[in-house]
């Protein structure tokens, strides 16, 4: 790979994990934007899942996993294990696709 | 302010442990592709292991395949990895006080870690660093098998494993759900970042979304 292009990339990742816990060292975030931070946390988990099982390559997209996926929500609903939802998951989306 | 738990960081592997095998298979991805695209082994193993950024890496993989700039690249993983900024910023008060300590915990940073750790009033160290190192082995030993033995990897998505991740952001989401406006604003946020997809460079609707939750009336 072009060394130039991975220490650039490498740089800007390690930038941006590293760059609030620095700039704060020990202090506390103000209470507000804590609680804006906070509330934020839903949000951002429900985008990720969008763009994960509704995208591709920015076109909308549907494909097997979402019926796997919503079986993992059934089982963790039901059992609150991670492992068996995660299973579940896997199981229903090779499944549709071995059917397919 | 955020109490710290004290979970150890065996608890955070433990948890992280069903996704291994699905970070180990993107990693293999990700060394497949370097490599068929004639980037080595040694380049794109260094890059998972210090990077750690899959959305971020395939984008550069991308780039580099399109005979794109060094500048597009890094605008792109820019715009990929934004939200760490307030990853970092929500999980630093559970983090080492020692600087040097401080950064190499902040490296194990994902998206899983961090959804596993930080929770609305408090925020796991051990849980963020077991997870994270989970993750970081998967995903740097799949690039490694993947460059290395390339297609004989085989496809990955006949077992159903790229499901997993998916999966476990909905578990977090359900076990995070307190009220029922809760389940409005991750809808909403749904429907909104895929809708904005079609029309934003990748990563950029995540930036909306983050956005426009963060600037929420409360």
């Amino acid at each position: 790979m072009r060394w130039e292009v991975i220490g650039a990339v490498a740089a800007l990742c390690i930038a941006l994990r590293v760059a609030a816990p620095l700039l704060l060292r020990g202090r506390e975030l103000p209470p507000a934007l804590e609680a804006r931070l906070s509330g934020a946390i839903v949000p951002l988990l429900g985008a990720l899942i969008a763009i994960q099982l509704f995208t591709h390559g920015g076109a909308t997209s549907i494909d097997a996993r979402a019926p796997g996926v919503a079986a993992a929500a059934l089982v963790f609903a039901w059992r609150r294990s991670f492992v068996m939802a995660l299973l579940a998951a896997a199981a229903i989306t090779a499944a549709l696709r071995v059917a397919a | 302010m955020k109490k710290v738990t004290g979970e150890r960081a065996r608890d955070g592997a433990r948890l992280a442990l069903p996704f291994l095998a699905a970070d180990f298979v993107d990693g293999a991805a990700f060394g497949v592709i370097a490599a068929g695209i004639g980037l080595g082994v040694a380049g794109p193993v260094l890059l998972s292991a210090i990077a750690f950024s899959g959305s971020a890496q395939f984008a550069a993989l991308t780039v580099l395949g399109d005979r794109g700039s060094l500048l597009s690249i890094l605008l792109a993983v820019a715009a990929l990895n934004a939200r760490y900024l307030v990853y970092g910023a929500s999980v630093a008060p559970a983090l080492s006080r020692n600087p040097v300590r401080r950064v190499l915990e902040a490296q194990l940073l994902t998206d899983a870690s961090w959804a596993l750790s930080v929770r609305e009033t408090s925020v796991s160290r051990g849980l963020m660093l077991g997870s994270g190192a989970i993750s970081w082995i998967g995903w740097t030993g799949g690039t490694a098998a993947g460059a290395l033995f390339g297609s004989a990897i085989g496809d990955y998505r006949g077992i159903g494993l790229d499901a997993a991740l998916p999966a476990f952001f909905v578990c977090l989401l359900l076990d995070r759900l307190a009220r029922r406006a809760d389940l409005i604003a991750g809808v909403l946020a749904g429907v909104a970042a895929v809708a904005l997809a079609p029309y934003l460079p990748p990563g950029i609707p995540l930036v909306v979304v983050l956005a426009a939750a963060l600037a929420r009336p409360r």
